[in-house]
């Protein structure tokens, strides 16, 4: 009795049967199964996934991009680039240091000096940080201060593009590249102080800020 | 070693537009975040294909490494003709294969598997893409690379023959012998490398 090979079927993936080779295959329902299987394995194989390389990968070709003189390597942050990073950090070292004086004083007892720390940096009135009698007015008045922060920077903002006769850049691409350039910065600082608390909660805040713009990136090309 | 696989939008859905356009100019003037933004995008791509031409993880790493010099290199022969990521694709296919090529004395691949393959929720099966990963891995290198570009990466016989310095007929035949082996493997009529090891011990 004559047989269709699996090599066979293998082609029957894409071109028509011969009138010999369908009389088999309407003889033999197991023949037609392996054929439909051998379709579906064919389907499976267009849709598998694409695979996330090995954390390090870029760092690797990075080195050696610079090697080979295809990019450049780090520069120093210049212009106005240096003028934001001194606000992020400023940023940090003030929430950082906010925290870190109430968890301070809520543990030692510390609370004069906490006040002073706060109220020095966040409202000059002294009203909403008074001393925090739990961790959670703590958390709440570093959220007041935080959102202190974010009005007080909008309107630095406002007064810089203003005095620099700039309009804002809303481009998300202008944003990746400037919190590349905070990543790279974050990094550095995390090298120079690994165990940095503070300094590692930035970088890994600008990391997770460049993923959601590259999100963002894609999500605009998609519609 | 631990691998992950991630699914993405169509390639239209990233591979074009003027964002990517300035991120290219960029790149193209040496700009390394630049870079870094379309390695961070396309390097899950990237990395997939040349693993799977590779079939060994340490090799893709040096050969998708190999593939984006080249591409960087050669970005400012890109004119816009074709998608970003096609550009890439075929760029990072052919450094690929150059690179088997050249490992004319490559040793006998083992045959180890990553530990997992995470693979987005409620999309495709996870265990199947699974099998089929591995069966890819175990097929002889001249059918899983005919297997590859054909119904994994979509190429005609042509572009493969032309790509393998090949005939389409082989590439026909290769791909029918493929298929079936793989079929044999998933199936577990044909017993892996693997196994066969393990009954020897």
């Amino acid at each position: 009795m004559e047989r269709l090979k699996l090599e066979d079927l293998a082609r029957l993936v894409d071109e028509q049967p011969t009138a010999k080779e369908q009389a088999i295959l309407d003889r033999d329902p197991g023949l037609r199964r392996e054929l439909e299987a051998m379709r579906a394995q064919t389907r499976e194989l267009q849709h598998l996934p694409a695979i996330l390389p090995p954390p390090g990968g870029w760092h690797e070709l990075e080195q050696e991009l610079v090697t080979t003189g295809l990019i450049r390597g780090h520069a120093p942050v210049a212009g106005m680039w240096r003028k934001w990073l001194q606000v992020a950090a400023a940023f940090v070292l003030f929430i950082g240091g906010t925290t870190f004086g109430w968890v301070t004083a809520n543990g030692t007892g510390l609370g004069d000096g906490l006040d002073q720390q706060a109220s020095a940096g966040s409202d000059p009135s002294g009203a909403g940080v008074a001393s925090p009698a739990s961790l959670e007015d703590a958390r709440t008045a570093v959220e007041a201060a935080e959102s202190e922060w974010r009005r007080a920077f909008g309107e630095y903002q406002q007064l810089f593009y203003a005095e620099n006769g700039q309009q804002p850049r809303r481009d998300p691409v202008a944003r990746l590249a400037g919190i590349e350039a905070l990543v790279a910065a974050g990094e550095a600082a995390v090298q120079e102080a690994p165990d940095d608390e503070f300094l590692n909660l930035f970088y890994v805040n600008t990391l997770m800020e460049r993923q959601q713009t590259l999100s963002q990136i894609s999500l605009d090309a998609w519609h | 070693m631990e691998w992950a696989a991630v699914r993405y939008p169509p390639s239209d859905a990233t591979g074009s537009g003027d964002m990517e356009a300035q991120l290219i100019r960029r790149a193209c003037e040496g700009d390394g975040r630049a870079v870094r933004a379309l390695y961070d995008r396309y390097s899950p791509r990237v990395f997939a294909v040349v693993r799977r031409i590779a079939g060994d993880d340490d090799l893709a790493q040096d050969y998708a490494q190999e593939a984006w010099i080249r591409a960087i290199r050669a970005l400012p022969t890109f004119r816009g003709d074709a998608r970003f990521s096609t550009w890439l694709h075929r760029i990072a296919v052919n450094s690929a294969l150059q690179a088997v090529r050249k490992a004319k004395t490559r040793k006998t691949r083992e045959v180890a598997m990553p530990d997992e393959v995470a693979v987005a929720p409620r999309m495709g099966d996870a265990l199947l893409e699974r099998k089929l990963e591995e069966a890819l891995d175990l097929l002889p290198e001249g059918m899983r690379k005919v297997l590859l570009l054909h119904d994994v990466e979509g190429y005609t016989h042509e572009e493969i023959g032309a790509a393998l310095g090949v005939t389409s007929g082989t590439s026909k035949s290769q791909l029918f012998k493929a298929r079936a082996k793989m079929r044999r493997m998933l199936r577990g009529i044909e017993p892996s490398p693997r196994e066969v090891e393990a009954w020897s011990v």
